[in-house]
């Protein structure tokens, strides 16, 4: 025979394994893109954008956070003439990876997903191009109020070493603020440093009327709202405040004390003690189904002291990620009734007592970019 | 009558395209599992697509310079033809036209594909190398899988997580983790069923090690329907084995073993699997809900599509407008190719899909009884009956139709056919 079989095996094998080396290679230096967000690619370049908007919203769902995914549903829904929906997904295209060391390492109490990708960063140029034809079409809702706080986040990714944020605060000011407000607490200061990442010392340092911080949080959504019964024994003048927001760390902070929870997946619950309002406990769960979360998320909390406040909080994605019945249980024991749908991807903040489900209070974010901010005013 | 095609006098342009139909074949074969990696660069062509067109030239050429009909007999022309005469049937009336003969055009490919492949398998030597070129790409497959899931240095093709579990599926070749579940039953199905891959020692230990692998890639796909069908496989070759006992022992010794270091090694991925194995039974569970109510509901459609159906490729669009129970309208395809082919083609195009794979089962049949003296041909034949069951019974909870690996396993399986009763007329012949 001319050419034996094995020969031939071998060369065929060869062939298709230097194929799948040259595809390798050259995914790296696409920067990793999963297929199906190339796809997605392919659909936006030949501008079919119904496929594309189906596609994207179906595609959202299972990467909530993944930038290559964000961007691209970013262009469609430029094409499609809606500016805001643009603007949040170039905001969550561009959004930082949490510095490890400003996060906790709370361990979940069950089973979590593995950290999700987040696939490479998108060329600033390119975010560029997007943002000026979205500020030429539709110039008011770029000035709106949460237009220019995500215009502020996607100004820092484009041009990092120009931006003071401090400076954004202060054009913060279309939003009318409550004619009686109080003054603005240290909480206050701490969330509005937290949503920017920078200080809350150097909020209050550009804004001590806190005038900007209160129109910053109110564009976010953010209303005050009375602190639950059983955290205001002795603690009447302390404020506090919850941030949950995407990929980014969460936060709880009363007076000048910040507690910076874990990122990325999951709950985080932390028990904030009636007395003295110390933290007695915290943890984290993500809710897979047929885990062993329920039982376990209900014997840590017949754990803590019954005087205890919870305060919860959650990401767009983790709120997505929990099941049915896990979320049935956490608003039957706590009273929840704004739990956001998965399908909206909102970032999630409440407080509740233990002892009773009568005053709880809750937080969504206004969008899946959008921090949930949830600040707690002093009992009378 | 046909020769195979070694046996026929041959020139050197013949034989030299013959060589390059082999190697065509083999690199099509080997790139089954791979199919995502293997594409040809610079396009978006995959290596299955772009071999198999120059199979088929190579194959019409080959036969026509040897002054034969372009196309081989395989013993199930009444099926095929049939099959494609409802396909046809299903057109005028299509839902979506362009859809429709789109998935004609690739049905016709498909068929061209299987009528070179299976001229091609007719060579008994092809039969030495597809299944162990098969093995090693599912192992290969299956171990990049695994470094895609602990390691990351190989990218997966899928990687998704299951909503709500939070169970991640990876799979390293396909863009599907239950597609590439399929293949990896494939191999599984040579592995356990053709004998030769273990008889001496390098040998069992490189499959005792590829068949590692595949498990492993078949695991981490979390494809609960292929992890049942994998049980099958294995019971069923227990059942047909000379030494059950042995085999039996065996399976019970490599389960317990396995089971255990994995166990020790891998708590989280066996956690993982047994959620994914648990979720079946619950009624939130939208994958197990697809393929039950769903079943129900089509079935009505499919009643109602008529003798032609709604057209080729339409069952998307056909069934677009069904809720389920809670008023919700779930974005799943019909996971049953049956029922998927009779709601696209009608009850005409069912009896006609019934009678083509009645007559692949019968060709293979026939082939065994004739070969009751040659085991060595039994053994080549009997993993086709493996891997044919195997996708027989994943097509009865998934949607694989337009899928080129089929074509290309099934002109395999029918070149093992024809190649077997002139195997036994030549001994019966020397014997004479």
């Amino acid at each position: 025979m001319m050419f034996s079989d094995r020969a031939l095996a071998i060369a065929a094998a060869i062939t298709v394994l230097v194929l799948a080396s040259v595809q390798i290679a050259g995914h790296r230096d696409r920067g990793g893109v999963l297929p199906e967000v190339r796809a997605l690619q392919a659909l936006v370049t030949q501008g079919d954008m119904d496929k594309a908007t189906a596609l994207s919203q179906e595609l959202l769902l299972r990467h909530p956070y993944y930038r290559p995914l964000h961007f691209s549903t970013a262009r469609v829904m430029a094409a499609r003439g809606f500016a805001s929906s643009t603007l949040e997904h170039l905001v969550l295209a561009t959004a930082p990876d949490p510095t490890p060391s400003a996060s906790l390492e709370v361990a979940a109490l069950d089973a979590c997903p593995p950290p999700e990708k987040r696939g490479p960063l998108p060329h600033p140029s390119d975010v560029r191009a997007i943002l000026e034809d979205i500020t030429a079409r539709y110039p008011d809702d770029v000035a709106s109020p949460v237009g220019q706080y995500r215009v502020e986040r996607l100004s820092r990714f484009m041009q990092p070493a120009q931006r003071k944020p401090e400076d954004f605060l202060r054009r913060i000011t279309d939003v009318p603020v409550q004619q009686n407000a109080h003054p603005t607490s240290a909480s206050e200061y701490a969330a509005v440093g937290f949503v920017l990442d920078i200080p809350s010392g150097a909020v209050r340092q550009q804004d001590p009327d806190g005038i900007h911080t209160r129109a910053l949080l109110e564009a976010l959504g953010t209303t005050e709202t009375r602190t639950p019964s059983c955290a205001t024994a002795s603690t009447s003048q302390t404020y506090l405040t919850v941030v949950a927001s995407g990929q980014s760390p969460y936060s709880l902070a009363a007076q000048e004390q910040t507690l910076v929870g874990p990122a990325g997946s999951g709950w985080w619950f932390v028990a904030v003690a009636g007395e003295d309002q110390r933290v007695a406990a915290q943890s984290r769960f993500c809710f897979p189904d047929l885990g062993d979360s329920e039982p376990a998320f209900r014997e840590w909390v017949d754990n803590l002291p019954r005087s205890s406040m919870i305060v919860g909080c959650a990401s767009g994605g983790a709120v997505s990620g929990m099941s049915n019945g896990s979320r049935d249980m956490l608003r039957q024991m706590f009273g929840l009734q704004r739990i956001p749908a998965a399908e909206t991807r909102l970032s999630y903040a409440f407080a509740a007592c233990l002892q009773s489900t009568a005053d709880t209070v809750e937080a969504t974010a206004l969008a899946s970019d959008l921090p949930a901010v949830l600040v707690l005013e002093p009992g009378a | 009558m046909t020769m195979p095609a070694d046996t026929l006098p041959q020139t050197r342009t013949v034989r030299v395209l013959s060589a390059m139909e082999r190697y065509a074949l083999y690199t099509m074969v080997f790139s089954l599992p791979l199919q995502g990696l293997a594409i040809v660069p610079g396009t978006t062509f995959t290596v299955t697509k772009v071999l198999g067109g120059l199979i088929v030239l190579l194959c019409v050429v080959r036969r026509i310079l040897g002054r034969e009909f372009p196309f081989v007999r395989t013993g199930i022309e009444s099926g095929v033809a049939l099959f494609a005469l409802a396909a046809l049937a299903s057109l005028p009336h299509s839902i979506a036209p362009a859809s429709s003969w789109a998935a004609a055009s690739t049905l016709a490919q498909y068929l061209l594909l299987f009528y070179a492949v299976a001229d091609i398998a007719r060579n008994a030597a092809v039969h030495a190398c597809v299944p162990g070129l098969y093995i090693l790409a599912a192992a290969i497959s299956g171990l990049g899988a695994v470094d895609a899931y602990f390691l990351g240095h190989i990218p997966a093709t899928a990687d998704t997580v299951v909503q709500h579990s939070h169970i991640r599926r990876i799979a390293v070749g396909m863009q599907d983790p239950n597609h590439q579940a399929l293949l990896f039953l494939f191999a599984v199905a040579f592995l356990l069923f053709q004998e030769r891959v273990w008889r001496r020692w390098p040998s069992f230990v490189l499959s005792a090690f590829a068949l590692s692998s595949v498990l492993a890639g078949l695991v981490l796909t979390m494809s609960r329907a292929s992890w049942g069908v994998f049980v099958v496989l294995v019971l069923a070759r227990i059942a047909v084995a000379k030494r059950r006992m042995a085999w039996l022992v065996a399976t019970g010794v490599v389960v317990l073993c396995g089971g255990l270091v994995c166990a020790l090694m891998l708590p989280g991925v066996v956690d993982t699997a047994k959620r994914r194995a648990l979720e079946l039974g619950r009624g939130g569970d939208a994958s197990a809900a697809s393929r039950i109510w769903h079943y129900a509901s089509v079935m009505e459609r499919a009643e109602k599509s008529g003798p032609f159906g709604h057209g080729l490729d339409t069952a998307h669009i056909a069934i677009a407008s069904l809720e389920d129970p809670l008023g919700e309208r779930p974005a799943v395809t019909v996971h049953n190719a049956p029922l998927l082919l009779w709601l696209e083609t009608g009850w005409f195009g069912l009896i006609c899909y019934g009678w083509l794979w009645s007559c692949i089962w019968a060709a293979l049949i026939t082939a065994w009884l004739e070969t009751r003296d040659n085991p060595t041909k039994r053994d080549t034949l009997r993993p086709y009956f493996a891997v044919l069951s195997t996708y027989a019974a994943v097509s009865l909870v998934m949607p694989f139709v337009y899928y080129s690996g089929f074509p290309v396993l099934l002109g395999c399986l029918i070149g093992a056919t024809r190649a077997a009763p002139a195997a036994r007329r030549a001994i019966a012949s020397s014997m004479e």
